[in-house]
């Protein structure tokens, strides 16, 4: 039993790791010992020494070398430590809810007996390039078989997955079947099919002909828009990008140009160093262009609250802290955030250290409340997608200009228009009051009184008839309402302001001229909308504190922080780089242990389904051990060496034979690696949310392939944004036409109420960063898949397609319908269950024609009533099953 | 890995039949996820009682519980403690004068007030009484039916607060943190003690819009949120529009036997699938179709109120048939406690009374009283207010200075966060007791402090869990609701 502990802590502590742990082996520091620390110990003992009770730290050599006597080992205290029964001496102690396993606590005694050996964290420090392994030797003696060795030994991922599975006595599984390849290949590459011409591919050529098909396939789908649109997408949810402003209200901005700048970005292949540069900093880069400031957008992605009565000083605070817990997580894999309000609990980041960081970003003269299309700084630019006619753009951006600078003037001759209003108001209000008194004896005229008395004035014409007078009897009663009042708040003054823009003349000629302009301008298909940017204040930069307990309002003002990054992961000669954009430079320098290494890690796992480091969004020492590190540096210094060449590394993946194994699992593979860490087989695992609709769409020929743009608002239940809105007034204004048929990374995304097909497929909700991907399998999932609209209205497209195809049997018509959703010939035994199956739902709807009708009512898209309804209703009956097939759902 | 080292980790697994039977979701998989090095690391055994239902992360109850679920009448807006529930006459004496002159007014306050020149002092304009044996003092001109409860009633009159904003402040109560980005307390319960029913969501939450202020502050959905859980334990909001489970119910033209075939036939394929590659996510895929399928009858099976008598209809008020009122919601309550659904949460909207509280407040105690009385009578009756707990309360408190000019029709108050009331009643808490107390400006607790955290770790100790115990590792940290900070309130134990 005692060895089966062991094997139970060999995958909590190393995922799987090629150390096997028999007592006797050594034990490995960073991958066994380190995680047990960190984990157990450092909360008491750990980098956050000033709320600790005990001055005993874990976290350093040195720091351990006082519990460990290298001279006698046996005799170390931390031994005497782990084993006591002293309830007072042991530890962990038992009031702090952390207990050693009887595996962990031979970990340690066996680490502490083998001399102790320490070594620093891997993450921090910089990754060099290992030599890639000669399997050929070792596969042999495995007896792999010589084909198999051969194929393994010209990726050098391969050669590092080979060395692992042969060292843990597992064998690689068999290449998948090459449409099964182009399918999976398409999927983690563009979140599409393969396009119908290339999965007519024919599995009988020899290995090595459909390897190199493979290959050109793959190099096609790296050229195409869908790829920089998978890309984008997968980015978004890092960049917490979303349409609305995420507090309260919830209100609408439209950043969306900077998605397409991403689009734009990933399309050219822009050198991924060059990509971080102009997200970080690209509004301080020398000479910066419109796309370069539009790229900074990235950092003004975070919520903004605009409730009423909300502090600015506390939400400035908040945006800032979200551009640095964003940055460390999507670029460094750190947990930055814990040290905001003390310092790290695990990692050696100090709350200093945090708020030295926050001094990068805190220097853009942001308000910290009100509306996201409000918030300074931001631009008006067109999507870089789009090639916008000069002439046309520099007339819109000079009537936009000239509205801009008349701004301030114009509410001035509001003010005094306001002034002269409320003279005449108050002349009749006066002459009523009187009246009304000496009439009706009424002591006490309130507000509405005034307004009934106002009315009579006019109404009689009894006051001068001077222009103003004849201004103020046009207004709207509400208007004038307003203006009998002693004081205007805010609202009125608001109403007022509306109506004035259409009285006063300049403002109309110059809203005029802006209208015209910027109609010439959509009507030739192009856009502009103003988005949230970074902008560097002129001037000394604002100060930065370290604000205890990480309160906005608490800033411990006896010591101003200069900007800097954590020590640890600089270099000791290294200076600091002081400004934001030195700042990016430096997370892209080869100085930089981290950068590089959580980019290759989440490109593995948008192919693998997991990373080669699960945490992704972890590298600290909390984090997941890497299941293969020394590929993960090779691949990390070869992205670099490459000049950061974002294709090349998803090519070098995707024609790995890693990659390209059958994704069956044995029995005996399951038992021993159920999560497939060894990469003995091929990936399987459940597509995302968007993938789902958007590859339905695609079967379907529905699929509407515009590039870029605002959000588009595709089918959702009735009343999810009016139940839970402040105001009614607030819909849900479903698209028509095509538009209804876009991609789902252009769905809007309200923060507030999430997409609910994104939720329940487990989409993050955007609100602030995220890199980590959840997979859940549940009853909400199959409710989507088997009633919403949008996957009834393809299976009955998909089946019209096939249809007016006109094939000779049933038999066509079904492979033909699952060839389109599958992307793969039918087996079979499937055409035979779903042969009986498109005849009873023949009988069924023939029986129920009106039931057929209703079928093929559901959708905008009207059906083609040409068809014979109860075919079209069967067939597509049949194509449902299909979109709802696990093998449709999956990438495998 | 040799061969011996094999057929011990062979050992350590399930038969094949028993593999096969585990999702990565649902029943066993946490188990074996906390063998093998998932996430979950959940509480330990501590041998003090007895076992749980397989399917949540703690193996075993912390202590024995006293409440098996929780309704939670969530109030968003924020309620007038001091028109509702903490009486407080010398505001009445002190009318006009301004706050400034009898406390420090050391609390922050919303940028709604921060520049007003005075802060005259507004005394409620409702009558309190002396209510039950207890003699609990409540407001019975607006809550006649709530206050008849008062024997009931555990009566928190000395909450607090961090937030003075709306969004944080009930993010606050619903997370333990006032950002986005935690679970929700629903969600976090249904982590850890995993569901009893297997037909119906564990953790539902209902919206409703308050009639005294129809345009009001809005919710959001995170609020019943997993956050870094898996989306598994994320509260499923019932509809008042439509279907009431999103995607519920059949498209037009596909009816119950069309239906059944189609899930046949996809279950065949499925399995098929499964054989051919042994993933055991396809089982669980099967499995989730099946509960789907189930869904479809429990749902509509539960919101059909025909096997309601008529007695217990009028005892929740005229609304009681009106989807997506409060007291169709409270009614609905009742239905899903029988059923053993987890945590149920109700949302009742329209309670941020900054301005004319007169005009708006009676309309949101119309809305809520008696319906929420009947809601508890109906607990009491069959018994399940035994093992329910109720808490009825909004995210922070009012204050006792007028916002804007003090009117006796017009006035209203602003967001106060230090001093605030909530009630709950039921499963394991003092009955008909009174617990803190506020200054006579109703501006600061003079006894007996209450947190959201403590009332967070008072809820999960009365279903039977150690808020120190129950915690999920995300990015390397073990989170629990109550983050560090949460004591058992002991002193309202029954």
């Amino acid at each position: 039993m005692r060895f089966a502990i062991f094997i139970i802590a060999f995958y909590v502590h190393c995922g799987f790791s090629s150390s096997v742990t028999w007592a006797e082996e050594p034990i490995d520091f960073g991958a066994q010992v380190r995680p047990i620390l960190s984990d157990r110990c450092f909360h008491c003992h750990g980098p956050d020494a000033k709320n600790q009770d005990s001055s005993f730290r874990m976290d350093s050599e040195e720091a351990l070398l006082e519990a460990i006597d290298r001279s006698d080992l046996a005799a170390s205290e931390m031994l005497m430590r782990i084993h006591s029964d002293d309830p007072d001496a042991v530890m962990p102690p038992p009031d702090s809810n952390r207990t050693l396993s009887a595996a962990e606590k031979t970990i340690l005694e066996q680490w502490i007996l083998q001399g102790a050996a320490y070594e620093k964290h891997w993450a921090f420090e910089c990754p060099k390039r290992p030599e890639v392994p000669q399997i050929d030797a070792v596969a042999t003696t495995a007896n792999w078989d010589r084909s198999t060795i051969e194929a393994w030994s010209s990726n050098p991922i391969d050669a590092f997955v080979a060395t692992k599975l042969v060292a843990n006595d597992l064998h690689p599984s068999p290449p998948a079947d090459m449409d099964v390849l182009l399918r999976r290949s398409s999927l983690t590459l563009t979140g599409l099919l393969p396009s119908a011409t290339t999965h007519q591919s024919d599995n009988s050529t020899s290995q090595s002909a459909q390897s190199t098909q493979l290959d050109i396939a793959i190099d096609a789908l790296l050229e195409s828009d869908a790829f920089a649109e998978r890309q984008t997408l997968l980015w978004l949810d890092a960049a917490r990008y979303a349409d609305t402003d995420g507090y309260q209200n919830d209100y609408e901005r439209h950043n969306w140009p900077w998605r397409d700048w991403v689009i734009a970005a990933y399309r050219d292949n822009m050198p991924f160093d060059q990509f971080i540069i102009e997200q970080i900093a690209g509004d301080m880069l020398p000479d910066a262009t419109d796309m370069q400031r539009l790229a900074s957008a990235f950092n003004r992605n975070h919520r903004q609250n605009a409730e009423s009565g909300a502090l600015a000083a506390e939400y400035r605070v908040e945006n800032v802290v979200d551009r640095v817990e964003t940055t460390a997580t999507v670029f460094l894999g750190l947990t930055m955030g814990c040290a905001r309000c003390h310092d790290h609990k695990y990692d050696p980041l100090s709350q200093k250290e945090f708020f030295r960081m926050y001094a990068y970003f805190n220097n853009i003269g942001e308000k910290g409340v009100g509306k996201g299309v409000d918030a300074n700084p931001s631009m008006k630019i067109t999507s870089p997608l789009q090639i916008v006619d000069d002439e046309r753009l520099a007339r819109l951006r000079q009537a936009d200009l000239a509205m801009e600078r008349d701004e301030a003037k114009f509410q001035q001759r509001f003010k005094t228009w306001i002034k002269r209003m409320q003279a005449v108001a108050r002349t009749n209000l006066k002459g009523a009051q009187s009246k009304a008194k000496s009439a009706a004896g009424v002591t006490e005229l309130g507000k509405a009184g005034a307004e009934a008395a106002t009315e009579v004035e006019i109404k009689e014409g009894k006051a001068d008839a001077d222009s103003d007078l004849e201004q103020y009897q046009k207004l709207k009663k509400q208007h004038r309402k307003f203006l009998a009042l002693p004081k205007l708040n805010d609202n009125q003054k608001k109403k007022l302001n509306a109506h004035f823009l259409t009285l006063d003349p300049l403002r109309r000629e110059l809203k005029a001229e802006l209208d015209s302009a910027l109609k010439d301008f959509r009507d030739h298909g192009d856009r502009w909308a103003q988005v949230m940017i970074m902008r560097e204040r002129d001037g000394n930069p604002e100060p930065a504190y370290l604000l205890q307990r990480g309160q906005y309002d608490q800033p411990d003002k006896s010591e101003a922080l200069s900007r800097g990054v954590p020590e640890v992961l600089l270099k000791e000669s290294q200076d600091q780089p002081t400004t934001r954009l030195e700042l990016a430079r430096w997370l892209v320098s080869r100085d930089n242990p981290l950068t590089a290494r959580v980019i290759v890690n989440r490109i593995w796992r948008d192919h693998f389904g997991t990373g080669l480091v699960k945490s992704t969004g972890d590298f600290g020492v909390q984090g997941e051990v890497p299941s293969h590190p020394e590929l993960l540096d090779w691949l990390a210094v070869e992205f670099v060496e490459s000049g950061w060449d974002l294709r090349a590394m998803h090519r070098l993946i995707l024609t790995s034979q890693t990659f390209r194994q059958s994704s069956k699992m044995s029995a005996e593979q399951h038992a021993v690696d159920p999560n497939n860490r060894m990469l003995a087989r091929g990936p399987r695992y459940r597509a995302d949310g968007f993938t789902i609709r958007d590859i339905a769409l695609q079967a379907s020929g529905l699929l509407n392939p515009e590039l870029g743009g605002p959000a588009v608002k595709p089918y959702q239940p009735k009343g999810l944004w009016e139940v839970v809105a402040a105001d009614k007034g607030t819909r849900y204004r479903t698209s028509t036409g095509d538009s209804l048929y876009r991609k789902s990374m252009y769905s809007y995304w309200k923060r507030a109420v999430n997409p609910p097909r994104q939720s329940i497929f487990d989409a993050g909700g955007r609100e602030s960063c995220s890199v980590d991907v959840r997979r859940t399998n549940t009853p909400l999932q199959a409710l989507v898949l088997m009633n919403d609209q949008t996957f009834i209205e393809a299976a009955r497209a998909l089946a019209e397609t096939t249809l007016r195809a006109n094939l000779a049997s049933d038999d066509q018509c079904i492979a033909d319908v699952y060839r389109r959703a599958i992307a793969r010939p039918i087996d079979e035994s499937t055409m035979s269950v779903l042969g009986e199956s498109l005849i009873y739902f023949r009988e069924h709807f023939s029986t129920q024609p009106s039931e057929a009708e209703k079928l093929l009512s559901v959708g905008e898209k009207r059906a083609d009533k040409t068809l014979d309804m109860v075919e079209y209703a069967a067939l597509t009956a049949v194509a449902h099953i299909v979109l709802n097939l696990d093998e449709f759902v999956t990438i495998e | 890995m040799n061969e011996n080292q094999l057929k011990t980790q062979a050992c350590l697994l399930p038969t094949r039949r028993h593999f096969f039977g585990q999702s990565a979701t649902g029943i066993g998989v946490a188990a074996l996820a906390s063998l093998l090095g998932g996430d979950a690391v959940a509480g330990v055994n501590d041998g003090s009682n007895g076992p749980l239902n397989a399917n949540g992360a703690l193996k075993e109850y912390h202590h024995p519980p006293k409440a098996k679920r929780v309704i939670y009448l969530f109030q968003s807006g924020a309620p007038s403690q001091i028109e509702l529930f903490d009486h407080k006459p010398a505001l009445q004496k002190n009318e006009g004068s301004d706050l400034r002159d009898f406390v420090d007014m050391k609390h922050r306050i919303t940028g709604m007030t921060a520049g007003q020149k005075s802060f005259p002092i507004a005394g409620t304009r409702y009558k309190f009484e002396s209510m039950g044996d207890s003699g609990i003092e409540l407001c019975n001109e607006l809550l006649p039916h709530i206050s008849g409860l008062a024997d009931d009633m555990c009566l928190i009159r000395s909450m607090h607060t961090e937030a003075i904003n709306h969004d944080p402040a009930i993010t606050f109560f619903q997370t333990g943190h006032q950002l986005a980005g935690r679970p929700s307390i629903g969600s976090w319960l249904h982590y850890g003690l995993g569901s009893m029913n297997d037909n119906l969501p564990t953790f539902i939450a209902m919206v409703s819009r308050g009639t005294g202020r129809p345009n009001c502050q809005p919710l959001y959905d995170r609020l019943w949120g997993s956050g870094f859980l898996p989306s598994t334990h994320a509260g499923v909001k019932l509809m008042s529009i439509g279907d009431p489970v999103l995607y519920l119910g059949n498209p037009t033209g596909i009816d119950a036997t069309a239906r059944r075939r189609m899930l046949d036939d996809l279950a065949k394929l499925n399995r098929k699938k499964l054989d051919e590659f042994g993933d055991p996510e396809i089982n669980t895929r099967i499995e989730q179709y099946e509960l789907a399928y189930r869904m479809q009858t429990s749902v509509p099976e539960l919101i059909d109120f025909s096997d309601e008598p008529q007695h217990v209809l009028d005892a929740y008020g005229p609304d009681v048939q009106k989807r997506g009122s409060y007291a169709y919601n409270c009614l609905l309550a009742r239905r899903l406690a029988e059923r053993d659904v987890r945590f149920i949460q109700l949302f009742h909207m329209g309670w941020d009374q900054h301005v004319t509280l007169p005009k708006q407040l009676p309309g949101q105690c119309r809305d809520t009283d008696q319906a929420t009385a009947a809601l508890m009578n109906d607990l009491k009756q069959r018994g399940l207010l035994e093992d329910t707990l109720v808490v009825w309360g909004g995210e922070f408190g009012r204050t006792s200075y007028c916002q804007g000019k003090l009117d006796a029709t017009t006035y209203g108050r602003d967001h106060h966060a230090k001093c605030f009331s909530l009630w709950l009643s039921g499963a394991g808490v003092k009955r008909g007791h009174v617990h803190g107390a506020t200054d006579d400006f109703c501006y600061d607790i003079t006894e007996d402090p209450v947190d959201v955290h403590d009332l967070h770790a008072t809820i999960l100790h009365l279903l039977g869990i150690d808020h120190e115990r129950l915690t999920y590792r995300f990015q390397g940290r073990y989170f629990r609701l109550t983050d560090v900070f949460g004591k058992v309130i002991r002193d309202i134990l029954s």
